[in-house]
């Protein structure tokens, strides 16, 4: 077939672009403001490009930008935020795994009606768990810790690793569970010999899905996080937010941008996973 | 005797699949449990294999109840419709993984895997995986797993839908083959008759969840227990006529409209009429002849009726009567096949048909089991013999 | 009973969802239900004082600006997100070459948090260096888009910033749709002379009316739950004026310390989302009785 480049192409094209300008135009902002001394920033426009190129705001960023507390850069957050999003990650995805193939391959009816109840469940809206959670971690001594959060986002990851593990393992033929029972292979033994081995596709899924949301968690990290140790999307809202004399945007951006990075590069290394589990996350009706 | 299931009976959610289910499988013998999609044949089969839980009777292998028993304690061994090779492994892990759950050492494994995999002629796909196999030898390596497990009762459900027609016949001979050599029990499912036909010793044809007959294909094939049985098996469909019994002398004869026959030599049960009622007389195409010669008894109805339609199937052709609003079909070679209108005269060979009450669909003969001995091929010798020396 | 071995093992490992569902969800939720007819201040306390808290919020005037400004942010969000989103997987349907950059460009804002969304938003509607600032120096002096801090119009900036990100995910929808939809009708339509955009807007959409509720539905909860990105970009100003029941809830639980209150907003969130759902559910009925 010959492209024609008729004048519907071109039109085609320069709506995109457009939009594309429309999506691409904050990041750009950011970017290039993050890279711009004090000075540049207070007095060029935003999309002005550095005239006086340097990487100071990162550093600052990094290292000494301020929170309500003090100054000990975005570093200290941004580690915490690893410390809890991975073991949490980690657990949710287990059990959600084990979940999933219980009730995928083992059914019963009370299986599935749990699995309703968890699905319907997944829509409440957090804030309706605050009060209860606070009071259930105070009585268990982790309000505002480390495991108080890691709690949390295991037990909150929990409903979207199940659905995720379960509809995926629906999928694979029951007559290969059926065919290990004959051979004489136990629960656990068919899950690690023939389920798992079959699951490296959805487990990526998981692993991005699972760690965005933690990572770009905002309203546990608030409520329950230890503000020294608070996770990044609390610790970069209040930094930018604190204001303290003159306001170094730079630095605040570069701290902003900094926080975007690890789920952008994941979407931007993994994007096609990322959009098969939204899609399945999506699609879950 | 390796299996009895007693008075089998299963339950989905108040849906009753499997009733009344009683067989007895010998030791060597080929089962195939024969039947349309859902009757429930395959669900027996799970039974048996442990994979489904009976909702009443028992189920003994050998002697031994296993109704309540885990489907790797049975000693049987399975080889599902999908062959459900494991993805991820190799095929000789594939085949060992059953030896590999009960603690088999690696070397006595490893043996156990080449014994097989000689006999059945894939010693060179041992280290591919599953996806790189072809159907033919992927079933191979399901039977092979099946094999090592050295099981009392082999089961295969519908092991050959997913193979094309050349490969369906190769495989049909191989598994023949293959029980020969192991002399051990084999359980088929199949909704198949030819397969039924061809490897079965004993075949129980399955509707709506119960046996409807349970013998041997010969048996199923000339004495039919009922309609359904009769109308299931045969390819050329057996003709079914309308018409009632009279019972106005010491013969019962059948009669048709103005036609009538005595039915001297036909092998009534206890099910002798007593009175005179509505049957239904089966006759197979084969048994209509076009000439007096090819009748075995004395006993046959002659009719002249007109062809109602032909078709051709190569070197045969089906041709279609109309007797009294009837259609019933014959067969005849190609080259001689009538016009239509044409009159004809038609002997059936009533010793060859079967009466079944028009209401229940019931065989009006002996039933087996009542004494009687199983039919076998001898008792059809004779028969065979003619049909050949006419074809 | 068979297999019961390998059926206790699978019974055994539900347990931690069954604590999971039953007391940190329905539990909770519950429990926060029942908090809102209580006495709650700064603890919960479990004095009943039946519908009080209820009276109290629905006669406090932020409450409702909070409420309605949820409906004006939802409806301009969902009608945006769908609008654009299928404008753009249609777009994209039509491009032979370069779908894979523009479509990354479409989606990488969904993999942002919706805290950094509203932090980059809020940096470019800043008045003072902010997008204003450009059109002004570019010579319209008198121009104004200073909306953030309006109180009129600081609730539509959280739209722009929400439909930045959430675009994204509605036009994979589409465009999955699109894609499904049998090559056959193209070439049926294509042979009686349709032109391409009717064939996109009377065959093709309507054929994905179930992923248009499915989005619709999905979008709803998501504005329903917006919290992150309200703080972020106004923290609910200025003032109140563009504060969302997801805000009111966390101020009152933890700024103003009336949890009887704050629980009682929370209910009715729910009581929103129950109501978004209903012609859903309606509509799934009918399909299946039909």
């Amino acid at each position: 077939m010959i492209r024609r480049y008729t004048y519907k192409t071109a039109l085609l094209y320069s709506a995109l672009v457009v939009s594309a300008l429309f999506f691409l135009a904050p990041i750009y902002v950011m970017l290039v403001a993050s890279f711009k001394p004090l000075n540049e920033v207070r007095e060029t426009s935003i999309i002005a490009f550095p005239q006086n190129w340097t990487i100071e705001p990162w550093l600052k960023a990094w290292s000494s930008a301020c929170s309500s507390l003090d100054c000990m850069g975005i570093k200290p957050f941004f580690l915490a935020t690893f410390e809890i999003a991975i073991p949490a990650m980690i657990l949710a995805i287990f059990i959600g795994a084990m979940n999933g193939y219980v009730m995928a391959k083992w059914r019963a009816k009370w299986a599935d009606v749990l699995f309703g109840l968890l699905l319907i469940g997944s829509f409440v809206p957090l804030q309706l768990f605050l009060i209860p959670l606070a009071v259930t971690l105070r009585e268990l001594n982790i309000y505002g810790t480390t495991t108080g959060l890691i709690l949390i986002h295991t037990i909150y990851g929990i409903p979207l690793t199940t659905m995720l593990f379960r509809n995926f393992y629906i999928t694979l033929p029951n007559e290969l569970v059926q065919a290990a029972v004959m051979d004489g292979a136990g629960f656990f033994k068919i899950f690690f010999s023939v389920i798992l081995p079959l699951s490296p596709a959805i487990f990526i899924v998981a692993v991005i899905l699972v760690f965005s949301g933690i990572y770009n968690d905002f309203l546990f990290a608030l409520t329950f996080g230890d503000t020294s140790k608070r996770p990044i999307m609390a610790a970069v809202q209040n930094i930018v937010s604190s204001s303290y004399g003159i306001k170094e945007h730079n630095m605040n951006i570069a701290a902003v941008v900094i926080a975007a990075l690890p789920t952008l590069l994941l979407f931007l290394v993994a994007g096609k996973f990322f959009v098969r589990g939204l899609m399945q996350g999506a699609v879950k009706g | 005797m390796t299996l009895k299931l007693n008075n089998i009976g299963k339950s989905f959610d108040k849906v009753e699949v499997l009733r009344n289910i009683s067989l007895e499988v010998e030791e060597g013998d080929f089962l195939v449990l024969l039947g349309g999609s859902g009757c429930g044949k395959s669900t027996l089969l799970n039974c048996i294999a442990g994979l489904e839980e009976v909702s009443s009777g028992t189920i003994e292998i050998k002697g031994r109840n296993v109704t309540m028993v885990d489907p790797a304690d049975r000693n049987v061994a399975m080889v599902f419709q999908s062959y459900a090779l494991y993805p991820t492994m190799s095929v000789s892990r594939n085949i060992s993984f059953g030896l590999e759950c009960k603690g088999v050492s690696k070397v006595e494994r490893s043996k156990a895997v080449n014994r097989i995999s000689k006999l059945l002629q894939i010693e060179e796909l041992l280290d591919r995986k599953p996806s790189q196999l072809s159907g033919g030898q992927r079933q191979r390596v399901a039977i092979g797993r099946a094999l090592v497990r050295d099981p009392d009762i082999f089961l295969l459900d519908e092991p050959m839908s997913n193979l094309d027609a050349n490969l369906r016949n190769q495989m049909r001979s191989e598994l023949r083959e293959l029980h020969g050599k192991l002399n051990r029990t084999f359980i088929l499912v199949t909704h198949d008759q030819i397969e039924a036909m061809s490897m079965a010793t004993k075949v129980a044809v399955l509707d709506q969840g119960y046996v409807q007959q349970f013998g041997t294909p010969y048996e199923i094939y000339y004495r039919p227990q009922n309609k359904f049985v009769a109308e299931f098996i045969g390819l050329n469909k057996m003709n079914f006529l309308e018409g009632e019994i009279r019972l106005t002398s010491e013969v019962p004869f059948f009669c048709k409209g103005s036609h009538k026959v005595p039915l001297t030599g036909y092998e009534f049960s206890e099910n002798y009429p007593s009175d005179s009622r509505p049957v239904i007389m089966g006759i197979r195409p084969e048994n209509i002849y076009r000439s007096k010669d090819r009748l075995e008894g004395d006993v046959f109805l002659e009719v002249k009726l007109p062809v109602s339609r032909s078709e051709l199937t190569g070197g045969d052709a089906q041709v279609w009567f109309d007797f009294e609003g009837q259609e019933i079909a014959s067969r005849f070679r190609s080259s001689r096949t009538p016009d239509i209108g044409t009159l004809t005269t038609l002997f059936l060979d009533v010793r060859h048909a079967s009466l079944f009450d028009a209401k229940t669909g019931e065989r009006l003969w002996r039933k087996p089991g009542a004494g009687t001995d199983l039919l076998t091929k001898s008792h059809f010798k004779r028969s065979n013999k003619q049909e050949l020396k006419e074809s | 009973m068979l297999n019961s071995r390998n059926k206790v093992k699978a019974a055994l490992v539900l347990i931690p969802t069954v604590i999971v569902v039953f007391y940190f969800i329905w539990g909770f939720a519950v429990y926060t239900a029942f908090l809102s007819f209580t006495k709650s201040r700064f603890l919960p306390n479990h004095e009943i004082i039946g519908f009080d808290n209820y009276i109290l919020l629905f006669a406090n005037d932020r409450w409702w600006v909070a409420y309605s400004n949820m409906f004006i942010f939802g409806a301009l969000y969902i009608g945006g997100c769908i609008i654009l989103g299928a404008l753009l997987a249609v777009l994209l349907d039509r491009l032979t070459k370069g779908e894979t950059l523009f479509r990354t460009i479409f989606l990488y804002p969904m993999s942002l948090s919706l805290v950094v969304t509203g932090l980059a938003w809020q940096w470019i509607l800043n008045p003072t260096s902010g997008i204003q600032q450009i059109v002004r120096t570019a010579g319209w002096d008198e121009f104004n888009f200073n909306w953030v801090a309006s109180s009129d119009f600081a609730i539509y900036t959280i739209v722009f910033a929400a439909l930045w990100n959430g675009t994204g995910l509605i036009m994979i929808l589409f465009l999955a749709g699109i894609k499904s939809i049998d090559d056959e009708i193209w070439k049926a339509a294509r042979i009686d002379q349709i032109p391409v955009w009717r064939i996109y807007f009377n065959i093709i959409l309507p054929q994905l009316r179930t992923v248009l509720l499915t989005a619709v539905m999905l979008l709803g909860f998501q504005v329903v739950r917006s919290f992150d990105v309200v703080v972020a970009l106004t923290n609910g100003g200025p003032g109140y004026a563009s504060d969302v029941p997801a805000r009111y809830v966390f101020e009152y639980f933890f700024q103003r310390s009336k949890i009887g209150q704050g629980a009682a907003a929370a209910v009715m969130m729910v009581m929103t989302m129950i109501l978004i759902v209903l012609p859903y559910l309606y509509y799934e009925i009918r399909r299946k009785e039909i």
